[in-house]
């Protein structure tokens, strides 16, 4: 962490190299979010060059106490550029290239391949379902359960009260559930379990 | 929060494992790196915290000028408005000896105008007199 701090410190007074290394840090990170947002890596990469540019710019002005962490400062600018990106390009489909050689990583070796087809699928209804969220709904979920931060950290990333964070969230997970019930992924007896 | 329904527990669980995005091929690292410096390279950065600090320290000199400007305009609207309120306490007794003055130089005018009427009146009557006078003699 400290050497966090030195680093930004120095990017602070114009060291591009040290902003690179903040850069790699978080990369991931940024990446990871806007994909899930916009549902397309290429789209996703582009947004994470923004984001750091956009830092780059304003690094002068970020206090650690006042803003938080790095991280949430970043997610703060990924939040922002993606709903504006995805409010000027709305679009639903998910990069379809991908998903197969994520699904195999993410379903291990242990199940039977039917189980790992099942899942795979499943995965992939979840994600269109979140891709068909309004905008800050899909934001305020993804940043809850992608990166598991807390209802007043999502208020502060994206600038609104925590009751709206928690509603925005709350009525994601409803449409989600409503979504993925007719898709089939949830059973009868479960929703009766209700 | 342990209260959670089955299905929304469940939804949690599945948003969790399907939202992993560890495995994303992302481009590497470097080519990555070049790309944004070259980017950086033409951003314009903000000035740092310690600059805005350094400009703030400059501040008071600009806030003394400002202050004393200040003071003038002050003054100068303190000046203006007692002359305001003056001028509008004063404006009713000027308005009422402005308006006997004229009406007492019309009547002046008038009275002289009238004498000026009657002699010359006068004058007239007499010199008819005389020629009626005269015209009768021959």
């Amino acid at each position: 962490m400290n050497n966090e701090f030195e680093l930004i410190s120095k990017a602070q007074q114009g060291d591009r190299h040290s902003f690179g290394e903040l850069a790699l840090l978080y990369r991931k990170n940024i990446t990871g979010l806007a994909y899930r947002m916009l549902g397309d890596l290429a789209e996703a990469e582009d947004v994470t060059q923004d984001v750091f540019v956009k830092a780059y710019g304003a690094i002068g002005s970020f206090v650690p106490n006042r803003e938080g962490s790095f991280k949430s400062w970043l997610l703060t600018i990924t939040s922002r550029l993606c709903i504006d990106r995805q409010r000027r390009n709305y679009r639903l489909s998910f990069s379809s290239e991908i998903e197969p050689q994520q699904e195999l990583a993410l379903a291990g070796t242990v199940d039977s391949i039917a189980e790992t087809v099942i899942r795979a699928e499943t995965r992939r209804l979840v994600r269109e379902a979140v891709l068909r969220l309004p905008p800050n709904y899909r934001m305020a979920v993804i940043l809850k359960y992608l990166e598991g931060l807390e209802y007043h950290e999502i208020a502060k990333i994206m600038d609104v009260p925590i009751g709206t964070a928690g509603t925005w969230i709350r009525r994601g997970l409803l449409q989600l559930r409503n979504d993925l019930q007719t898709k089939g992924v949830f059973s009868d007896e479960q929703v009766a379990a209700r | 929060m342990n209260k959670l329904p089955l299905v929304d527990r469940k939804l949690e669980k599945l948003l969790q494992l399907s939202l992993k995005t560890e495995s994303l091929p992302i481009s590497s690292d470097n080519g990555f790196i070049e790309v944004l410096q070259q980017r950086l390279a033409l951003a314009p950065q903000a000035p740092s915290r310690q600059a805005k600090e350094r400009g703030n320290s400059r501040r008071p000199e600009r806030g003394s000028s400002g202050w004393q400007s200040g003071v003038f305009n002050g003054v100068a609207g303190v000046a203006v408005g007692l002359i305001l309120l003056l001028g509008l306490n004063t404006l009713p007794g000027f308005l009422v000896r402005i308006s006997i003055a004229g009406s007492s130089l019309a009547h002046e005018k008038l009275i002289t105008l009238s004498i000026r009427q009657q002699v010359a009146w006068n004058q007239l009557m007499v010199s008819l007199e005389n020629e009626t006078r005269i015209y009768l003699q021959r």
